[in-house]
């Protein structure tokens, strides 16, 4: 095992994923080998449809792979099941592209943090209340909001409650699959910052998935462009930006320029 | 949003809904009313003054039935030779009595009872199927979802009357026989129900992000999904409700009802047809009640559609 290798957190390797629909098999991820160290940000950019989400739902375990695999700390995800998974999800979260949409609308912004810490049975109620609401006041929802439920809040404060959720369970990796895209620009600049100063203060490794370049310049150490369900080209974040290999990555680039002032 | 008026207790303090805590950081002194899911859609219903009405009245409906042995002034079997077919308020019976000199207002009230007894454990038992067929079906998919939904799809061309039939003939003439009649009438399109909101529901992202936090199947089913299926189930619920009513009263017209002289509305007014001209109060009186408890109920099925329909979340 080389000397990087060893730091490495996630490694997915050269996996694949098809869809079987009625108009034919769809091939939305095709021999993706992507590793995230720990504490490493690697930022994955690409149009719409390229395949980054499934990307995402593939290094989390939510899909199995089609072939490939995903090794999270060594283990092949496909090979852990049941419990065992549902354990190993406490080390990884993911921060969804609708905050919304994957909060519980019928539970109060607190008890949706209290949540996961009920569900790996971690510290006693009233415990798991007092750390929901610490968790809250990081993100910078005050508590005396805490108890309304998530339509009585805006999309910004939505996905700060989404985040809050996530860190419930102090996870060595977060997947963040365009968690700004569904917010106001005002809004968004607020949630990258929370998350930059998150991932610094905690030590996160991440994986930060979005179209908007400048938004992965601002954050990733590596970036891993994807076209078409492959990885065109990857690297550090400056290489990426200021000399561009690929054809496809020039032209991402050259496209986005005029607007990131 | 848009009725978190000052209706209550709670100092509001002229915090409007409009007033999103934006900032969250504190600035408002008095933060909105927490109002989840449930709580909106009670005020929907709210607003819904006929529904309110008719909710109250299917209450004290309720209550009467409950109470019908204190409120009933004689036994509903109990004879009055001497005051056979007295027409409305004679005295002592108020409401009449019937050939046999059985006091109208007390069949009435009993024939309640058993309406509500089998219209309501007839919803009961339907919802109950539906929601272990339709939520296992819904969820789990694959070979599971298509046997379970092949048996419901037999179950739903079984003609609903003939299967009613059928149950009285090998059940006798009772309450359980025409709960699990009506109900097994009813609990093939709950089940449908059930799966397609379960279909939906799967799909969105909370589910995904549940299982993401490390939620297991069940909890998915029961805690996540169920709770978010159960607006539209309530809504034809509650319309099923008035529907088994007349189900039993109709029953019981076609001589399936409850074994005499167990009143049931649908037989007293077979009964009252006979002695028409007579005595009409025989058929008027329970028919009344018949049709002011069905209108009642449905306004209450009219409301509880309108809490839980999703376009009334935007105003």
């Amino acid at each position: 095992m080389s000397d990087s290798s060893r730091h490495v957190l996630v490694h997915a390797d050269d996996v694949t994923k098809t869809f079987s629909t009625p108009a034919g098999d769809v091939q939305a991820v095709r021999g993706v080998t992507l590793s995230v160290r720990r504490g490493e940000t690697v930022g994955v950019v690409g149009e719409s449809g390229s395949g980054k989400s499934t990307l995402a739902r593939l290094i989390m375990g939510l899909q199995p792979c089609t072939s490939g695999r995903v090794l999270f700390d060594d283990q092949d995800l496909s090979t852990v099941k049941g419990g065992d998974l549902r354990r190993l999800r406490r080390r990884m979260q993911m921060v969804f592209q609708n905050p919304f949409g994957s909060l519980l609308p019928h539970y109060s912004a607190v008890a949706n943090v209290i949540e996961p810490l009920r569900l790996h049975g971690i510290g006693s109620k009233s415990s798991r209340r007092a750390r929901a609401i610490e968790l809250l006041d990081t993100v910078g929802v005050s508590e005396h909001f805490a108890d309304l439920y998530p339509t009585q809040f805006s999309g910004g404060q939505q996905q700060r409650i989404a985040i809050a959720r996530t860190l419930a369970l102090e996870p060595e990796l977060l997947v963040c699959d365009e968690p700004t895209s569904s917010l106001d620009v005002s809004i968004q600049a607020q949630i990258l910052a929370l998350l930059a100063e998150l991932q610094q203060r905690l030590g996160l490794s991440c994986v930060f998935i979005s179209h908007n370049l400048a938004v992965v310049q601002r954050l990733a150490d590596r970036v891993a462009v994807m076209s078409h369900g492959k990885v065109v080209e990857e690297g550090p974040t400056a290489q990426i930006f200021d000399a561009p290999q690929d054809p496809y990555t020039q032209q991402l680039l050259s496209a986005v320029l005029p607007v990131t002032a | 949003m848009g009725t978190i008026a000052a209706t209550e207790d709670v100092d509001t303090t002229g915090v409007t809904p409009a007033e999103r805590p934006v900032s969250g950081t504190g600035q408002h002194e008095a933060p909105p009313r927490a109002r989840g899911p449930w709580a909106r859609a009670w005020d929907r219903f709210k607003r819904n003054r006929l529904a309110l009405i008719s909710l109250i009245f299917c209450a004290l409906l309720v209550l009467v039935a409950a109470a019908a042995p204190l409120i009933a002034p004689y036994h509903f079997g109990a004879t009055d030779y001497a005051n056979q077919l007295v027409g409305v308020g004679s005295e002592g019976h108020v409401l009449g009595t019937d050939q046999l000199g059985r006091d109208i207002l007390s069949r009435t009230i009993y024939g309640l009872r058993t309406a509500l007894i089998v219209a309501f454990g007839a919803e009961l038992l339907a919802l109950l199927a539906a929601l272990v067929i339709g939520l296992t079906a819904g969820y789990r998919g694959g070979r599971v979802e298509q046997g379970l939904m092949a048996f419901t799809d037999v179950m739903y061309a079984f003609p609903s009357y003939l299967f009613a039939i059928v149950m009285v003939a090998v059940l006798g003439r009772s309450i359980i026989a025409l709960i699990i009649a009506i109900g097994i009438a009813g609990w093939v399109t709950q089940a449908r129900l059930v799966r397609a909101q379960v279909l939906t529901i799967k799909q969105r992202e909370y589910v995904e992000a549940g299982r993401a936090m490390g939620a297991s199947g069940p909890t998915i089913a029961i805690r996540y999904i169920l709770p978010n299926a159960i607006g539209p189930l309530l809504v034809t619920t509650s319309f099923a409700i008035p529907a088994a009513i007349a189900a039993e009263a109709g029953l019981g017209l076609l001589g399936l009802g409850v074994q005499p002289p167990t009143p049931s509305w649908g037989a007293m007014i077979s009964e009252g047809t006979r002695f028409l001209l007579a005595a009409p109060h025989m058929l008027l009186a329970p028919a009344a009640v018949f049709a002011l408890s069905l209108l009642a109920f449905t306004w209450v099925g009219d409301g509880v559609r309108d809490a839980f329909d999703p376009r009334g979340e935007q105003r």
